[in-house]
């Protein structure tokens, strides 16, 4: 299974600007210039990094939260099967609204996409797949598209080409752009004020740490009850536990007693920390537990999985008296339109859909 | 088993696991059990170690400190030593990268 993570921001070639995010989920390494890259990359915990909760939040959420406050009025997400959970559980309560792609054909979902946007009056497009985390100025980069007068832009870094791209939403819709290529036709941007790739584990960790010294925007969720020590909704530290910022206590985490963390931790929301445990420059992914008396350092924890950043190896720890995953109750789910299911262009049968995606069905094959 | 004047270099087998310890503790019981034993546990071969396995290698190291011996452990894999630097096993032995290097250690204490 692969796919793309991509935003598509459109823009009125009128007077009033109407933002319509879409934002497509999968799997993934940034491209190479010329064809997107493997799926193991950019995956940790069965899950694309992007979604999944870092300082008590995800950086698809985050993506999602600033395109909002950009003015965009509705986020939408095409994803590979498999994936819509995954954003659903991120951004079910913003209002997304999620497309699944069934198709094998490379872009059909996202060119159907941009006719819908098309016909709602948009005339520009901004394309994310969702993979690093970037931090840029939406307007600035829209002007810089529009200054330049080219078809297609394309993000970069110092590292090369992002996935991210605005684009000719007629153009694209109708298949004429090819956003890999490398020519004078395509506009280099590079004007971004923060790019983490996500790819690996030691990513999670330079995007924990970058937080903690201000790098970036993102802070960490939560109540800072000491300089340094953010605290999130209903933590537990034990009276006998140790904190030394900056760290981050994640929702309902247990630290229990003689437990320490320090130094640019961070221990994501339903995790417990057993007795007389270090946590010191590590990030604790969500659900995990750590037994008792143990030294969890210069790692990403995730599930039953140690990713020693020092060792540079992934270690699966099979004695759940040491680390395991605690089983999340199923996610209350709120109601939201659920996804729109797209088929490959030559299937015969249609789909069966419940009677509230009837209105759908007219914008399938 | 072989020895370098009276260090003995011990192979450790692929699973430290629960269920293939016991076999392998029955197999050095009587070298754990000499008389100021100079050992050194290869751990080339190991794959997997779990909670009972690092228990195992603290059972071994207080047999040979009843007997006035020394432990060293060589060749630990980068999967095995995550799991001792986790479990804090790591800091209760003298840890080296070859066996040469272990052997050679011992056998400076011994002379």
């Amino acid at each position: 299974m692969r796919a793309g993570a991509i935003v598509i921001l459109g823009e009125h070639a009128g007077e009033h600007a109407q933002r319509k995010a879409i934002g497509i989920l999968g799997n993934g390494t940034p491209g190479n210039g010329t064809q997107p890259g493997n799926e193991e990359a950019e995956w940790l915990d069965g899950a694309p990094i992007a979604s999944l909760e870092l300082l008590g939040q995800s950086a698809l959420r985050r993506t999602v939260n600033y395109l909002r406050q950009a003015g965009a009025d509705s986020v939408s997400f095409v994803a590979k099967p498999g994936l819509s959970d995954v954003i659903a559980n991120t951004c079910g309560p913003v209002g997304s609204h999620v497309l699944i792609d069934h198709s094998d054909v490379p872009g059909f979902v996202l060119r159907r996409v941009a006719e819908e946007c098309l016909r709602n009056g948009t005339n520009t497009l901004v394309l994310i797949r969702l993979g690093a985390y970037v931090e840029y100025d939406l307007d600035d980069l829209l002007q810089f598209h529009r200054a330049k007068s080219k078809s297609v832009t394309r993000v970069y870094d110092n590292d090369g080409p992002l996935d991210f791209w605005v684009v000719d939403a007629a153009r694209f819709s109708r298949g004429e752009l090819d956003i890999f290529a490398h020519s004078d036709a395509v506009a280099r941007y590079d004007r971004t004020s923060y790019v983490n790739r996500l790819v690996h584990a030691a990513d999670v960790r330079h995007l924990i740490v970058d937080a903690f010294s201000l790098r970036h925007s993102i802070r960490p969720l939560g109540t800072e009850i000491s300089p340094g020590v953010w605290l999130d909704t209903n933590a537990w530290l034990h009276p006998k536990a140790r904190v030394a910022g900056p760290v981050y206590i994640g929702r309902e985490v247990r630290v229990q007693s003689t437990a320490f963390v320090a130094r640019y931790s961070s221990v994501e929301s339903s995790c417990n920390v057993g007795c007389g445990t270090v946590v010191a420059e590590a990030s604790i992914l969500a659900h995990t537990y750590l037994g008792a008396w143990l030294d969890v350092s210069h790692s990403v924890v995730y599930g039953s999985r140690v990713a020693n950043l020092r060792h540079n190896v992934v270690v699966d720890i099979k004695d759940d008296r040491l680390i395991r995953r605690i089983i999340a109750a199923p996610p209350f789910r709120r109601f939201f339109p659920g996804p729109r299911e797209f088929q490959r262009p030559d299937r015969q049968s249609e789909p069966s859909t419940p009677a509230w995606q009837a209105d759908d069905k007219k914008h399938e094959r | 088993m072989k020895g370098k004047k009276s260090v003995s270099v011990v192979d450790l087998p692929k699973r430290l696991t629960l269920r293939h310890i016991q076999p392998f503790l029955f197999g050095i019981g009587e070298l754990l059990s000499t008389d100021r034993p100079r050992i050194v546990f290869d751990l080339s071969q190991v794959r997997e170690i779990d909670g009972a396995g690092t228990d195992m290698l603290l059972h071994c190291a207080e047999q040979v400190l009843r007997q006035d011996g020394s432990l060293n452990l060589a060749s630990v894999p980068a999967e095995v030593m995550v799991v001792l630097e986790l479990t804090r096993m790591d800091q209760l032995f003298e840890i080296f990268g070859s066996r040469s290097e272990a052997v050679e250690n011992l056998a400076g204490i011994a002379s």
